[in-house]
């Protein structure tokens, strides 16, 4: 599989690219959309938290729009992540022209469903950046280790989203199942709320959540310039592996039927 | 120019589709490991055994439904085959459903980029094959405009340049042409002919254009529930699959002998070699008599079902009367398959004096035509109405039966002229 994906690549890249463009094709301000949309996401957040809520003050974050900023830096890789499952339902049944034409191996849609979540993230969280530092987040070396939980997490999407596009294939009932599922997890992620808030019981649930290690690792990286728990990154990986050979296997053994199901 | 080794082949090569009439049947399958079964087979192929070599152009006719898109699918590698094989020495592209596989906010130049990457061709070789595919399909400057603003005649454009030009070793082209504009058909039928002439390339023909399948192809295979019925000569089976398809099962039964012993029941209606009523037939109820069938008959009275283009022919029909009838009107009409009305003729008009019938009496009517129409399908219609109000039938069957004429070129004209065009000569005197 992964050789097949690098073959591919450029074809990826292309495509992802080429959503990034054409999802706003035709209305007036055009790419433009794809900045506009997380900037009003920070702006209503702090508004909302920073006047009607009150300043919730967290330690460590600005005054102004601390809380925003902490909502922004779980709720965009959340988003890429969630999208990268939802799309990656309908990648089959969505590319069905391609895959009833030409011999394209199957994982290259999911890959591209979530290559494309991935680089909307690239762009909300650039901009969430610039607005924390401007509201005085102050910058630090272990940025640069974000990538790593946000690319274990959408490997875990890629993962799911091959066996749910799989799946979907066969049940179309899965992509509404998926959308429930995932508000379910969103709010077993602590994102809009502090680790720190939530009942000892409910820890293992949260836990259990994929999602969970990696909003962490990218809480404290971000926010709190300190390396994530030690057993959130070894989780992840763990979390991306189960899932990826699930997926590769449930879609090897299915493959000879998608397309006659398409 | 390697004939030995072939490009393509295809051993026992079959397909099965299962078709769940319920969408839960496959949970249930699925959860009880398949001790429960839910769905019916449906066998697209059947056995089917096929070889390609390089520099042939193979066409394949076949009925809706006879396997032809399920095997050139599983040829362009997107289906599996349930069992038997198909190896391929090379690439193969198909142009399979039109247009289907663009992307329609991008520009055609995009469009070809995007399908070259998808078919795993470098931007090298597409950017050093793009004027010619450029100047091949003639777009101008819809070349950078999106697809959604292309019509199918031009997506056909695209379509063809892009896949005859990135030169596959078999190219599959599928209906592909009907909805381009004849010029254009043109070129594409005369770069096939250059890809097969090449001895390296290899052609795959599906068209519902018979013409063009006996003057393309080097080989011809007719496809029928999944298997090959026949294989060999274009010309030949062209002809055996048009007598299937106009008179079924009694069609294939008659090419033993071309010419059946024409045996009349007691009112005079052959019993054999009568045409079948076709797909498009418009049947109205009867208001007082019955159509009990229609045949063509040659000169000599021989009952057919083709006629060469050229010779005169009988169109002729028996009606049988469930009620009494006072001198009753007979008509008959014969259109083309787009509805040109070529032939449309009554007994009244041609004042032809009919007599009174009484209930269970039977009427054969012979229509004698002169016409030199040219080869291609063709329709009857048939029926009978009072003399008074010629809109009150009796009987009446709209485009019920087919029939063709064969012979030489189909030139998309409707009729021939009575002999070959006369010259004056040249009277020069310089």
């Amino acid at each position: 599989m992964p050789n097949t994906l690098y073959r591919y690549r450029s074809f990826i890249w292309q495509h992802a690219l080429a959503d990034l463009r054409h999802r706003y094709a035709g209305t007036g301000m055009g790419v433009i959309w794809n900045v506009v949309h997380p900037l009003s996401l920070i702006a209503v957040y702090s508004v909302i938290f920073g006047l009607i809520y009150g300043n919730m003050a967290i330690e460590g974050l600005p005054a102004h729009g601390g809380f925003a900023i902490y909502l922004c830096a779980g709720f965009f890789p959340w988003m890429a992540f969630s999208d990268s499952i939802n799309r990656g339902a309908t990648a089959f049944s969505g590319n069905a022209a391609y895959l009833k034409k030409l011999p394209v191996p199957e994982q290259v849609f999911v890959a591209q469903s979530v290559a494309s979540a991935s680089l909307t993230l690239v762009i909300s969280f650039c901009l969430l950046t610039v607005i924390s530092l401007a509201l005085g987040l102050r910058p630090s070396i272990y940025w640069l280790l974000l990538p790593i939980p946000i690319i274990l997490l959408q490997c875990i999407g890629f993962g799911i989203g091959l066996i749910v596009g799989t799946l979907n294939v066969f049940f179309t009932d899965i992509g509404q199942i998926v959308m429930i599922a995932l508000n379910v997890l969103f709010w077993l992620t602590p994102i809009v709320y502090l680790p720190r808030q939530v009942p000892k019981a409910l820890n293992p649930v949260l836990m259990a959540n994929p999602a969970t290690p990696a909003v962490e690792a990218i809480h404290n990286l971000f926010l709190w310039h300190r390396l994530p728990d030690l057993w959130t990154i070894p989780a992840l990986a763990g979390w991306a592996v189960v899932t990826i050979l699930c997926g590769y296997f449930l879609l090897n053994g299915l493959r000879g039927e998608i397309r006659d199901v398409l | 120019m390697n004939h030995t080794a072939p490009l393509v082949r295809a051993t026992n090569l079959s397909k099965r589709f299962k078709i769940y009439p319920k969408p839960n049947g496959r949970l249930i399958e699925w959860l009880t490991g398949g001790r429960v079964q839910r769905h019916a087979d449906f066998w697209a192929l059947r056995g089917l055994d096929m070889t390609l070599y390089r520099g042939e152009c193979l066409g394949i006719v076949g009925a809706n439904g006879s396997g032809k898109s399920t095997f050139l699918k599983i040829l362009a590698g997107t289906l599996t085959p349930t069992s038997g094989s198909c190896s391929v020495d090379g690439k193969v592209m198909a142009i399979l459903e039109l247009g289907t596989g663009f992307n329609r906010e991008l520009t055609g130049r995009q469009n070809i980029h995007l399908a070259a990457q998808l078919l795993g061709i470098g931007a090298d070789y597409v950017n050093q094959k793009m004027p010619d595919i450029e100047a091949f399909a003639a777009l101008g400057e819809f070349m950078d405009r999106p697809i959604k603003l292309y019509s199918s005649g031009m997506q056909a454009r695209l379509a063809f340049s892009l896949f005859a030009f990135l030169e596959p070793d078999v190219l599959i082209v599928d209906e592909a042409l009907a909805v381009g504009d004849i010029s254009f058909q043109r070129k594409c039928y005369r770069h096939m002919e250059q890809m097969i002439g090449s001895g390296r390339q290899a052609v795959i023909f599906v068209t519902h254009d018979l013409h063009a399948v006996t003057k393309l192809c080097t080989r011809a295979i007719w496809l029928r529930n999944g298997h090959v019925e026949l294989e060999g000569e274009p010309p030949e089976v062209v002809e055996r699959y048009q007598r299937f398809m106009l008179n079924g099962e009694e069609g294939i039964a008659t090419t033993a002998s071309r010419r059946p012993a024409v045996s009349l029941d007691e009112s005079g209606v052959p019993q054999s070699g009568r045409l079948a009523r076709c797909e498009a037939a418009v049947l109205y109820p009867s208001g007082g008599a019955e159509v009990l069938g229609l045949w063509l008959e040659l000169e000599d009275g021989t009952v057919t079902q083709m006629v060469r283009a050229g010779k005169p022919f009988r169109i002729c029909y028996a009606l049988r009367f469930v009620a009494p009838a006072m001198q009753p009107v007979f008509g008959t009409r014969v259109t083309t398959a787009r509805g040109d009305v070529l032939i449309g003729i009554n007994t009244k008009m041609t004042g032809v004096i009919t007599p009174d019938y009484a209930l269970g009496d039977v009427e054969i009517v012979r229509w004698p035509v002169m016409a030199g129409l040219a080869a291609g399908d063709y329709f009857i219609s048939c029926g009978c109405s009072l003399y008074d109000d010629p809109l009150h039938f009796l009987a009446r069957e709209v485009d019920a039966y087919r029939f063709a004429i064969t012979g030489a070129a189909a030139t998309g004209a409707l009729c021939n002229l009575t002999g070959a065009p006369l010259l004056a000569g040249a009277s020069c005197t310089a």
